[in-house]
């Protein structure tokens, strides 16, 4: 990883954790869950992509006009299908992600399972009695 | 004469201000029309409604007395050999409640700044808001705020920082996936 690269990670790390102070501040800490900051990279991912998309799509027109540049929109369009590539795998490991946290919040299936039957059969004997 | 804040309070409560219940004095108000400029402003500080124009002398600066005179000039009207002085001339309540406006509206605003510099990442700029919050508090007071009205104002600055913040991490989002893609 270059230094630059590494700087520029630095100070985003830096920006999210003053952004967490200042939401711990105003009391909405809880908002910004681990899952909810992955659904954000989600959606920034996604938007991302759809850009991407449009981009390709207009150098894929510009290709077809007889004035254009075709030896430097070939270039650029290799580029950007490359970009699309990173962008996707990207979007995957969020949602993998996603779900990896989701499963850790329900825990173990069975036993969630288990612990719902029985309480959702106990307020049904209640609602009974109070009907009887 | 300045206050606390470095408001210039003195255009008007220095050398102008008005007196009530006085008895009306319809007879100075009507002067032969040959007199007139000079007359005219001395009848301007007795007022038909039993307000009086107060200068002091010395301390009015000529700016303020040449725009006086001005609009002194505008409410007279000459009818042949008299001059009757309208009373639109009278303008001191209204004054003082726009004085009262202006201060109401910049401590307001002030108050907006530093309650949302209450939540600032930074301790110290935290701290110092905190403690600034109180003296805007006492200012506030004292021209006549209600708490509801500084609940309201809190509550809506609260709202604007937490969509504020909201808009903050989406951009950082942004920016981090974008450069997890292109970088």
């Amino acid at each position: 990883m270059s230094k630059k690269k590494t700087a520029q990670k630095k100070l985003v790390n830096e920006l999210r954790n003053q952004l967490f102070i200042h939401a711990e501040r105003l009391g909405v800490r809880e908002q910004y869950s681990p899952v909810v900051m992955e659904e954000l990279s989600q959606d920034a991912v996604k938007k991302i992509l759809t850009e991407f998309y449009m981009e390709r799509a207009n150098i894929e027109y510009e290709l077809s006009m007889i004035t254009s540049d075709k030896k430097e929109n070939l270039i650029k369009l290799e580029r950007l299908n490359v970009y699309i590539r990173k962008a996707e795998v990207l979007l995957e490991r969020h949602n993998k992600k996603i779900e990896q946290l989701l499963d850790k919040n329900v825990g173990d299936e069975k036993t969630t399972l288990w612990a719902l039957k029985k309480r959702y059969q106990s307020q049904n004997k209640k609602r009974i009695q109070v009907a009887a | 004469m300045t206050n606390d804040l470095g408001l210039n309070m003195s255009f008007s409560m220095a050398r102008e201000h008005a007196v009530g219940n006085r008895a009306p004095r319809r007879e100075q108000a009507i002067v032969p029309a040959g007199e007139q400029p000079q007359v005219a402003q001395e009848q301007a500080a007795n007022r038909e409604s039993g307000l009086r124009w107060d200068v002091e002398d010395g301390s009015v600066d000529e700016g303020r007395r040449d725009s006086l005179d001005m609009e002194l000039a505008h409410d007279t009207v000459a009818i042949g050999h008299t001059t009757v002085i309208t009373p639109q001339a009278v303008r001191s309540p209204s004054a003082a409640t726009s004085l009262r406006q202006q201060m109401r509206d910049r401590f307001v605003n002030l108050y907006e700044q530093t309650y949302s510099n209450c939540f600032h990442h930074n301790r110290l700029v935290a701290r110092v808001a905190e403690f600034t919050v109180g003296n805007i508090l006492s200012q506030l007071a004292r021209v006549g705020m209600s708490t509801q009205e500084l609940g309201e104002i809190r509550e809506r600055v609260r709202g604007e920082l937490i969509s504020q913040l909201h808009t903050n991490m989406e951009q950082v989002a942004y920016d981090s996936a974008m450069m997890e893609i292109v970088a």
